[in-house]
């Protein structure tokens, strides 16, 4: 019987939908020092983040279909793996630091790992699509097309280091997390200058790529800097301590700028999908 | 070979050169939507209509309003292959 993951989507996307609403009910009030109603609304973040990043990787899936085994369905690829990323990312945080037996300084450096390989796929696919349309076109371009399943198998095997052995990975992480470099951020300057390439990449896009470039462009700046927002927020709050407030307010507004960012890439992915079916 | 026999073949070139960058779905539906050109499913240039000049611009149109520089680019080297065609780049 050949099985295709279509069949597997309706049903998985009930399952997501359903499931924040048990989640939310059952840890409701499980939040020392906040009230009830807050806690849901902290729960409530976890998952909108979590549910958008799905949707956001499903819809980019399909649109990576659409343009089947061709220049820009490897492209659309890695579009697809930096949404998987950030969808596996809401995971690992809505699971949390006690389930993965580690604090939250190293649940802050995992994830950022997994964050530098989702902003990694969407540069690689932007860099192949901006190699696309320069005039000078390297003679190894073809060799890069391809490189997406090396790329994908290099993520999910991340993945499942970080979700597997990241307890047993702890002293390691604590080397960074005890220093000073950790205390000044430094994960989170990495992710600007990531963001700033990706920005610049996505304004190139815009400018010269027609439909599909317009279709991709604004949303995808939207959420490219609404997550440098994100990890500016950590820096000030987290890192240095300028703005002080509780896990629960940190980590709700944390989810805001998330959830606006799976929109964002859900919206792109959406358009790609949508003209690619009216052409 | 006949202006419009190669209008064909050059037009055929660029179908099957997008259907490479965009994928052959997208690639045929754009070309279909181009008046008086007929394509078949696999790519095949079966008609360019009474006008084979226009009918080429006018694919070429199509083609760089969805993917603007990609098409630019990739349609230079086929565009020389036909020095006899008089062509707007």
């Amino acid at each position: 019987m050949k099985l295709s993951i279509r069949k597997f989507i309706p049903v998985v996307s009930l399952a997501m939908v359903g499931m924040p609403l048990v989640a939310s009910a059952a840890s409701a009030g499980d939040i020392t020092g906040e009230s009830g109603s807050f806690a849901a609304i902290v729960a409530s973040g976890f998952w909108l983040a979590f549910l958008g990043f799905y949707f956001a990787a499903v819809i980019t899936f399909f649109a990576a279909r659409k343009f089947g085994k061709s220049t820009l369905g490897t492209i659309f690829s890695y579009f697809f793996m930096g949404a998987g990323t950030f969808f596996a990312i809401a995971l690992f945080q809505t699971l949390g630091g006690d389930f993965f037996g580690i604090s939250d300084p190293s649940m802050d450096v995992w994830w950022h790992i997994m964050f530098y390989m989702a902003f990694a796929s969407y540069f690689y696919g932007l860099k192949l699509l901006v190699g696309l349309g320069s005039a000078d076109q390297s003679s190894d371009q073809s060799m890069r097309i391809g490189a997406e399943k090396i790329w994908s198998i290099v993520t999910v095997a991340v993945f499942l280091i970080i979700f597997i052995f990241a307890k047993a990975l702890d002293p390691l992480v604590n080397v960074y997390t005890s220093s000073v470099l950790y205390s000044a951020g430094l994960h989170h300057f990495l992710a600007f200058i990531i963001a700033g390439f990706l920005a610049s990449y996505l304004l190139g896009v815009k400018k010269n790529f027609g439909q599909i470039g317009r279709a991709i462009a604004n949303p995808m700046i939207l959420s490219v800097g609404v997550l440098a927002l994100q990890h500016f927020w950590e820096l000030l709050n987290e890192s240095w301590q300028v703005i002080i407030v509780t896990s629960a307010v940190g980590e709700s507004v944390e989810k805001i700028f998330l959830t606006i960012a799976a929109i964002g890439i859900g919206y792109a992915s959406w358009r790609l999908n949508s003209f690619a079916r009216a052409s | 070979m006949h202006e419009k026999e190669q209008y064909t073949a050059l037009i055929s070139e660029i179908i099957k050169k997008q259907s490479l960058i965009l994928g052959p779905e997208i690639a045929i539906l754009k070309a279909r939507s181009v008046p008086g050109l007929m394509v078949d499913n696999d790519g095949k240039v079966t008609g360019v209509g009474e006008n084979p000049k226009e009918t080429l611009q006018n694919l070429v149109d199509q083609y760089v309003e969805l993917s603007g520089q990609i098409v630019k680019n990739a349609l230079g080297s086929i565009f020389a292959k036909y020095p006899e065609l008089e062509i707007n780049k």
